[in-house]
């Protein structure tokens, strides 16, 4: 099992007390390729979160890769989230100052010690592999405002890629962006899952949902329905 | 087929860098307010320690506790001790011998001040000073060192700011001198200052028809007369004497160097609190500046913040880089400051002294380390100190909702 998720719960302290996530438990395996489909609101982003270890719940375990993950503390669980874990955010999620290729390779140097150039190299070489099979290796010299919408989420899910992640999650991946865009984005994903990524991506469109092999359905908190 | 560059390790110094270079008004207008900071205090205190050094040399040297001079001339005198401002002014000289009879004066003798056209060593007019070699305990103290022999009538020895070297020749109203000997810096008029025997005073105010009236009798005259008096006497005591017997026949005015030196360390107090004052005021400001100006900031960095944090960054790796950040402005404010106020100090700093009327001995360069170390510390803490408020308000967010609400 490459992720276990177990009676999750999260609940927000509003005007009144505000569940977003209720009691969800589920399970996914290596090479899984799953989905989460809900309205807005409906709790999918922040059960993402827990699962990618930003956001804690507030009760429930979370265990990726054999590994508990409620017991690490800031440290412990930023630099697992580093290595285990790919995640593409909703939106724009490139730092502005940085080209295409360092926001590819930031995540790999920032628990890097070993700064010899073996190591530059190994890391270049791999940013330059996952952007040709992304097909964004003309950009990697460009800032992200020069940059499509497609582009950037094209550049977000190769940086998420660069630690080779065991478990990648996306959320709302293909969100904001045109039909064509759309298309080259699930494309991707399908072309990482057939290489053997483990991917666990929310949306509320159907089409995209339709990429992948394994479907929950959220709705207040809950998740309802899985096929 | 593309090239890909090769990128160099994106470490969290290299983060904060570039996040200081993609704003370059603002990160320009906080160095420059930590900048205002390390300049104002660190020239600032040069400076003082310079006017310091300065009056404190003189005082040490000076050696005369009383200086008699005609009367209306106090200032005159003053300001050619301090400032080396050339002046010429006569008492009868006999005074002295009848003086240095009251008890309790030590040590007593006699100076003549001429006031020369410019010479060919210096642009502007210099202070002649004859000395009496015999009694001297003024300027030969500071010549021990380099005068080895008695001075000739036709040598003279030179202020430290006289552009002459040993055994060059100046010549004064026609008449030429060979510089015997060079003095160190003393901080005084006496830098710019060219001291010769009295006989060769006398012979050079004869000859230069600079006395009207009584010139056969030039030998009765002398500028001022410094008096050292014993440890055991108040000058005062000294001064009153001298008021009730020669006042009114030789129509005199006195300098007491502990009062004059007195005025001049309360004048030099003011003067530094006005420069720490300044200094401090710089320093609130800068940090009111730098806090306000990373309080602007907090909704534009959560973005960023949240970002590195989904990508894998622990909250201390975003405080250090957003403290490396506030640490380069200070320590880029704090160098150029000091350099600016270094550069300003060497250019200008006996102009400063000069229009201020005070004598001034540049710091030794360990000194200047010295300070260079504080400001650059007080400097150093600056914008960390203004920027942590907003630092860890920022790091405390929620990762996703600051990336939510940054966008």
């Amino acid at each position: 099992m490459l992720l276990e998720v177990k009676n999750i719960r999260k609940q927000y302290q509003r005007q009144t007390l505000f569940c977003a996530v209720d009691n969800v438990s589920f399970s996914l395996q290596q090479r899984d390729y799953a989905c989460i489909m809900g309205r807005s609101g409906s709790g999918k982003t922040t059960l993402l979160n827990i699962i990618a270890g930003i956001s804690t719940p507030t009760q429930g375990r979370i265990i990726i890769d054999n590994t508990d993950i409620a017991p690490f503390d800031d440290e412990q669980a930023s630099q697992f989230r580093n290595q285990t874990i790919g995640y593409v955010p909703q939106g724009s999620s490139l730092l502005t100052n940085l080209t295409a290729m360092e926001n590819i390779c930031l995540p790999y140097y920032l628990y890097s010690k070993n700064k010899q150039p073996d190591n530059i190299e190994c890391c270049n070489k791999r940013a330059q592999q996952l952007m040709q099979m992304a097909e964004i290796s003309h950009l990697s010299e460009i800032y992200p405002n020069q940059m499509s919408g497609g582009e950037m989420r094209r550049v977000a899910i190769v940086r998420a890629l660069i630690c080779s992640p065991k478990l990648l999650l996306a959320d709302e991946p293909t969100n904001d962006l045109d039909d064509e865009s759309s298309r080259q984005i699930m494309q991707l994903f399908s072309g990482l899952h057939s290489q053997g990524t483990t991917i666990l991506l929310v949306t509320h469109d159907h089409e995209v949902a339709n990429y992948a092999s394994k479907h929950f359905k959220m709705e207040a908190g809950k998740l309802t329905d899985y096929s | 087929m593309h090239i890909m560059p090769q990128i160099k390790p994106i470490t969290i110094y290299r983060l904060a860098w570039r996040n200081l270079a993609q704003k370059p008004f603002r990160t320009t207008c906080l160095i420059i307010m930590t900048l205002l900071f390390s300049a104002s205090l660190f020239g600032g205190s040069i400076l003082t320690k310079n006017l310091n050094d300065g009056i404190a040399g003189m005082a040490n040297r000076l050696g005369a506790d009383i200086l008699i001079v005609p009367y209306g001339y106090e200032k005159e005198l003053e300001v050619a001790l301090l400032r080396g401002e050339p002046s010429t002014f006569y008492l009868k000289a006999d005074l002295a011998q009848k003086i240095e009879k009251i008890k309790g004066i030590t040590a007593v003798s006699s100076q003549l001040f001429i006031a020369s056209l410019s010479a060919g060593c210096c642009t502007s007019k210099l202070q002649l000073i004859g000395f009496e070699q015999s009694t001297d305990f003024v300027i030969s103290p500071w010549m021990k060192q380099q005068l080895t022999a008695r001075l000739h009538d036709n040598e003279v020895v030179v202020g430290s700011k006289i552009l002459a070297d040993v055994g060059d020749e100046i010549t004064f109203f026609n008449h030429r001198f060979r510089v015997a000997a060079k003095m160190d810096s003393t901080g005084m008029g006496f830098d710019t200052s060219v001291f010769m025997t009295m006989d060769a005073a006398y012979n050079l105010m004869k000859t230069a028809d600079l006395l009207s009236g009584d010139v056969d009798h030039i030998r009765n005259y002398v500028s001022s007369i410094f008096i050292r008096v014993d440890h055991d006497y108040q000058p005062k005591a000294i001064v009153n004497q001298i008021m009730q017997k020669y006042a009114v026949e030789y129509n005199l005015d006195f300098v007491m160097t502990k009062v004059m030196i007195s005025d001049i360390y309360k004048w030099l107090n003011s003067f530094s609190v006005i420069v720490y004052t300044l200094a401090a005021i710089f320093w609130l400001l800068a940090i009111v500046v730098i806090f306000i100006v990373y309080s602007s900031t907090i909704n534009e960095r959560k973005r960023e913040v949240g970002i590195l944090r989904i990508l894998g960054a622990s909250r201390s790796m975003l405080v250090k880089m957003l403290f490396i950040e506030s640490f380069i402005i200070s320590v880029i404010g704090a160098i150029i400051g000091i350099i600016f106020a270094t550069i300003v100090l060497c250019a200008f700093s006996m102009l400063i002294c000069q229009s201020l009327g005070l004598p001034c001995i540049n710091a030794s360069f360990s000194s200047a380390i010295t300070y260079g170390l504080i400001v650059f510390i007080l400097t150093l803490i600056i914008a960390p100190l203004a920027s942590s408020y907003s630092v860890l308000s920022i790091t405390r967010t929620d990762s996703y909702q600051a990336y939510r609400e940054g966008e």
